[in-house]
């Protein structure tokens, strides 16, 4: 009987919603003090417009999964990090809790990007950082910037100019 | 004769101060003072900039107090705290499902709800089914957490059809992300 609902739903046309689930923990820096606690957070606060997984392609939005960690290749990319407006005027207001949730993204989700050697944020560079949001400034010149710094000086692959692998011009 | 005279004033009222108070009453005044201040931390504004957020029974929102766990199709199904618009439960899809025809949006608003089951706190992605026109069917808007338009990612009356085919607006589902800690 099962079965055939599950037929009869496929039939109908149905159209299930995947990629839901909370990504794996990985290999995470020990500067986060709750895992856990970042990964909601992360869920929470940016996971539905950049995705639960880090990614939200075909929306027009940059993805995280395997590329956010390029942005750790110089100090001014990192604070561009730090300074984008969701993430400086986070309703996070415990500057930990806010760098937890940010290394979550950078080494969890960024995984092999992250350059060599690269050190996780700490509370005081976000509280330093955060003062400084971006506020006026073009995002998307800013990440253009920042984007051809890391190809030059650190190696990231040309595709980080567009928003996702594979994005239609 | 000066019509406004500050000094005269100032005197006057110290004068009233000074016989209508005693240095005990002042004393006592400092004292309840001193002894309540302590107590305006525990003031909710001042628990919810608590590092952890509290999810404690306490903490529960209205909406969480009142919901229930058996009928996903009425507003107040727990999963249903944040959400803004026409349940796809009531127009041929489900909770985790588009009705067919429609195409589910790559972005969402996420939520945390309560499921007064087992009181613990769960991430809920509130997913838009798109390209169809609207359901119109059961429609909800339930706000915990949820700030004003200024804010627009803080805010659900935002539709979420942002990578579909099409931007129109037919339905939301609520997805079970996993527990919030």
């Amino acid at each position: 009987m099962r079965r055939l609902l599950t037929g009869s739903l496929l039939l109908l046309g149905l159209v299930g919603i995947g990629r839901a689930a909370l990504p794996p923990m990985g290999p995470l820096p020990d500067a986060i003090s709750d895992p856990e606690l970042a990964r909601s957070d992360y869920a929470e606060h940016c996971g539905g417009c950049h995705g639960i997984q880090g990614s939200a392609a075909p929306a027009q939005l940059p993805e995280l999964r395997g590329r956010v960690g390029w942005f750790l290749c110089t100090p001014q990319s990192r604070a561009y990090l730090i300074r984008l407006p969701n993430i400086a005027h986070s309703r996070i207001s415990d500057n930990q809790q806010l760098a937890d949730l940010v290394n979550f993204m950078v080494f969890g989700l960024g995984g092999p990007s992250v350059p060599a050697g690269a050190k996780p944020f700490t509370a005081q560079e976000v509280e330093r950082e955060r003062k400084f949001a971006l506020s006026s400034a073009s995002l998307k010149a800013e990440r253009a910037r920042y984007v051809e710094v890391a190809i030059k000086q650190c190696g990231a692959p040309s595709a980080m100019r567009l928003l996702y692998p594979g994005q239609k011009p | 004769m000066k019509r406004f005279n500050a000094d005269a004033m100032g005197e006057k009222l110290l004068r009233r101060l000074a016989g209508g108070s005693s240095r005990r009453s002042m004393l006592s005044r400092l004292g309840a003072a001193l002894v309540a201040a302590p107590v305006f931390p525990l003031l909710p504004v001042s628990r919810a900039e608590a590092a952890k957020p509290d999810r404690s029974p306490e903490a529960k929102t209205g909406f969480a107090r009142n919901a229930q766990t058996k009928d996903d199709t009425k507003c107040d199904y727990w999963r249903y705290c944040a959400i803004d618009g026409a349940l796809c439960t009531c127009c041929g899809g489900g909770l985790h499902s588009c009705p067919p025809g429609a195409e589910p949006s790559p972005v969402s608003w996420v939520g945390t709800c309560i499921n007064p089951d087992d009181g613990k706190a769960y991430l809920i992605a509130y997913r838009d089914c798109c390209g169809k026109p609207a359901c119109g069917q059961c429609g909800c808007d339930n706000t915990d957490r949820e700030t004003q338009l200024y804010m627009p990612q803080l805010n659900n009356d935002v539709i979420w059809c942002f990578g579909t085919s099409s931007m129109e607006y037919h339905c939301s589902t609520a997805v079970m992300v996993g527990a919030a800690s």
